[in-house]
């Protein structure tokens, strides 16, 4: 049988690389912790002679603290291998060094791979892998799997170790109290010959006063077990008593300080002074500042999604309402379709609904971009810790603000994002609030409505809203915390940050790329399908003086009729226009599809009015369009940063713009602006989309599905109530 | 300072901490804080609390299945990824003997 050869480490390490490329294998590799939740199993071969390698789950440590963990502790612990390849990453040297210390400890064959040592050399950590070998009795062999550099020789070096005697385990010196102890519960484990089974008699009895749960469960299944653990129950409390504080502690304290001295012989002591990462922590998660900062840089992502990407919005626009319809006029016409319901549909129901919410792929583009670089830097992680606090302190769980985050992008994945809270409290109490975050969907109606209203000033209307619903969810979860979901007592809890670095190209691509594209498919399946139920509800005449199938006047279609017996619902927050109305009830379907509803009803394409060019031309105009885009984006740049930069809006109102305005004005009674804010407040704060409704319907059942859709439904019309008559009363609008 | 210091300071805590606030409680640097917790985590006396990149659901499927407006690319590939802070409570002590 093949001798067995255990691939361990601390998580992150570089384990599976490592074991890729010593076995050939070709298992994912990720680069954030626990991707590893499973043994690998593969083979190699030495100078003819063959071995099993398994790929173990990251652990810190023999003392296993989650499922992913005793995986790893119960393989090394129970089956003992061969060897040990125990993985360090050469950057962070003191958590491999605990671990190595607990495998000799344990008295198993190790060699280290003292891994990513590029890494370690760029940044000049200086590692004596010599004194490290001697102190620890181990070889050691530098590598970097990424590349493949070491292996040969760690293969070698394995093999080697394999044909060698087992060591002696390491002493370690855990103090006088721990040592007068630990003496009486050894000479307890020897009298006990069937506890040795288990591993060496000092290791054994070091586990159990640590608490280890799988030596506790492997000695009391042995003969005499029972007194073993009894014994080492007192001694427990015996040394607790002495030392005044726990022996798991006692026995960390101890290991700490002789790897602290073994890393200062091997590395040199740790930096006593912060560095500029440390430095710009302490600025980004203080507990006065962080807040702030953190609503600085939302507002240069809206700033960079609403303005920056506006040319683009722009360019798309013309290219949909232009050569895009033009296309398709002439394909119809090619068939004889053209002046049938078939040509309404393809260019007031499809191209109209599903280009009005592509134009705003741009938009969605820049906001994916923008979260995608603070979150691949490592901002997004300390943002989570400022808002921990913040949410900690009205009531909410501070691991709340995560699926809160995902919110912005989708709401659907959001909810399913609650699942990382342990709590069912916490994660009922997260599921409601997740939908007041603003999603991604909403922005087009956001950039839409605020361009009408709010020209000059809609990046700070678009802001407004993402702020809006953040205050909105903290007030709910106030609420709901002291009412119906009462607060339990919070959990001291450390978050380990991870590094600032530099954003990888290729992930923030690959992230960009993947939730536009969503967008996208989204528009292609759920807006289509939306926007042909829309026309065709449009093109069914109601009563007998409305026309014909596709030949009616709107205000007398189904669609009409339908919207007509909703709108006086919103009347009194200023928006009981029908049009206004149907298009709120198709945002059920998605938020985006407010959008294309209102392009369907506010405007018609009329292709037989348009310069119709040539293909020639419409290219020309499709390339030169792009050109210009792009050199107004790079102009409006410097405004992000409050510099000074040439406008590249169009102050021209569009045919929708005017008409969106003209059916707010009537609505309002001449308060269009009030009206329109009142809107995109209940756009925001109203009953989520289908999609997300049977999401969270999956994960809390019906009941508090529908607190949610009839609870956001009345918060949104309060909201918008409250905005209109009160901004009325108070002679805004 | 001791590892006992720090378990007390963060058992003694009423919200979240991170390594630049115990530094500036305990008067350490924070690569010493950092190194501490390191003693902790491999002594199995802090015990992990969610952290690292995630799509917003594993295990038993996820309640968006369906409704990602097209095909599910799955964990592995899900654009909703989110890195979550790595975190970690403490253990209660006496666990098993």
């Amino acid at each position: 049988m093949s001798p067995v050869i255990a691939i361990a480490g601390c998580p992150n390490a570089g384990k599976t690389t490592l074991f890729n490329r010593l076995t050939g294998a070709s298992h994912t590799v990720a680069n954030w912790p626990g991707h590893t939740v499973d043994r690998h199993e593969g083979a190699f071969s030495v100078a003819g002679r063959d071995f099993r390698a398994v790929d173990l789950p990251g652990t810190y440590g023999l003392v296993a603290v989650s499922a992913e963990e005793s995986i790893a502790t119960g393989f090394l612990c129970r089956e003992r291998p061969a060897v040990v390849v125990t993985v360090i990453d050469a950057t962070n040297l003191c958590a491999g060094l605990h671990f190595v210390a607990q495998i000799a400890e344990a008295g198993l064959r190790q060699v280290v791979a003292l891994n990513m040592s590029d890494v370690a050399d760029r940044r000049r950590i200086a590692i004596d892998a010599e004194v490290l070998a001697t102190r620890l009795g181990v070889d050691v062999v530098r590598t970097v799997a990424r590349r493949g550099e070491g292996i040969d020789e760690l293969q070698r070096v394995i093999a080697a170790a394999a044909s060698s005697p087992t060591p002696a385990p390491l002493v370690l010196d855990y103090g006088p109290v721990v040592e007068r102890h630990l003496g009486g519960l050894v000479e307890t484990a020897v009298s006990h010959p069937a506890v040795l089974q288990v591993g060496p008699s000092r290791w054994i009895m070091l586990q159990l006063l640590a608490g280890d749960e799988q030596a506790t469960e492997a000695v009391a299944a042995i003969p005499g077990g029972d007194e073993v653990l009894e014994a080492a129950g007192a001694t427990r409390h015996q040394v607790a008593a002495e030392l005044g504080f726990d022996v798991e502690t006692a026995l960390a304290e101890r290991r700490f300080e002789q790897v602290t001295k073994l890393l200062d012989e091997v590395s040199g002591p740790p930096g006593s002074e912060p560095t500029w990462r440390d430095r710009i922590d302490r600025v980004l998660t203080h507990q006065a500042w962080g807040l702030p900062v953190f609503l600085a840089m939302m507002w240069v992502v809206l700033r960079v999604t609403a303005d920056v990407t506006a040319p683009f919005l722009d360019w798309i626009d013309a290219t949909i309402s232009g050569p895009v319809s033009h296309w398709a006029a002439a394909l119809l016409q090619a068939v004889s379709l053209d002046g049938t319901w078939v040509e309404g549909l393809v260019i007031d129901g499809v191209i109209a609904g599903v280009g009005g919410v592509l134009v705003f792929v741009p938009v969605l583009f820049g906001l994916y971009l923008m979260l995608a670089l603070l979150e691949d830097s490592g901002y997004m992680a300390r943002a989570a810790a400022v808002m921990d606090r913040a949410m900690r302190a009205v009531g909410i769980p501070g691991k709340a603000f995560l699926p809160l985050m995902v919110g912005f992008g989708c709401t659907v994945p959001a909810i399913a994002a609650t699942r990382t809270l342990d709590s069912p409290r916490d994660r009922l109490l997260t599921g409601l609030l997740t939908p007041f975050m603003s999603c991604g969907a909403r922005l087009p109606v956001y950039v839409l409505l605020a361009g009408v209203f709010f020209t000059g000033k809609h990046s700070t209307v678009v802001f407004a809203m993402y702020l809006l619903g953040i205050a909105v969810a903290v007030l709910i979860g106030l609420l709901l915390s002291k009412t119906v979901l009462r607060e339990r007592e919070p959990a001291p809890f450390v978050m380990i940050l991870p590094e600032f670095r530099l954003p990888s190209g290729r992930t923030v691509w690959a992230l960009v790329t993947q939730r536009t594209w969503a967008f996208v498919k989204g528009a292609g399946t759920v807006i289509l399908a939306a926007s042909v139920a829309v026309w065709f509800l449009l093109a069914i005449p109601l009563g007998s003086g409305g026309g014909s199938f596709g030949d009616t006047d709107v205000e007398h279609s189904a669609f009409g009729g339908i919207s007509k017996a909703v709108a006086p619902v919103l009347a009194p927050a200023g928006f009981g226009d029908w049009e206004q109305s149907g298009s709120l009830l198709t945002g059920f379907v998605a938020k985006e599809v407010v959008v294309s509803t209102m392009t369907q009803l506010y405007t018609t394409v009329d292709t037989t009015q348009a310069p119709a060019g040539s293909f020639g031309d419409d290219l020309r105009q499709i390339g030169s369009g792009f050109v210009t885009a792009t050199a107004d984006t790079l102009r409006a740049l410097p405004g992000v940063v409050g510099l000074d930069s040439v406008d590249v809006h169009d102050d021209t109102s569009t045919g929708l713009q005017s008409a969106i305005r003209s059916s707010f004005d009537r609505s309002s009674g001449g308060h269009a602006a009030l009206a329109g804010f009142a809107f995109l407040v209940f756009v925001l704060l109203y009953t989520p989309c289908m999609a997300t409704v049977a999401a969270f319907r999956h994960e809390f059942g019906t009941r508090w599905m529908w607190v949610s859709v009839v609870g956001q439904f009345a918060v949104a019309w309060l909201g918008a109530f409250l905005v209109f008559q009160g901004g009325r009363l108070l002679g805004f609008g | 300072m001791r590892l006992a210091d720090l378990t007390r300071e963060i058992e003694a805590a009423t919200s979240s901490l991170t390594v630049a606030d115990l530094a500036a409680r305990l008067h350490a640097s924070p690569a010493t804080v950092d190194a501490m917790l390191t003693a902790l985590r491999a002594a199995g006396r802090l015990a992990p609390d969610g952290g690292g990149r995630r799509a917003p659901a594993t295990g038993d499927g996820c309640a968006a299945a369906g409704s990602c407006t097209g095909s599910c690319p799955g964990p592995d590939r899900c654009p909703f990824t989110v890195e979550l802070v790595t975190g970690f409570r403490i253990r209660p002590t006496g666990r098993s003997t």
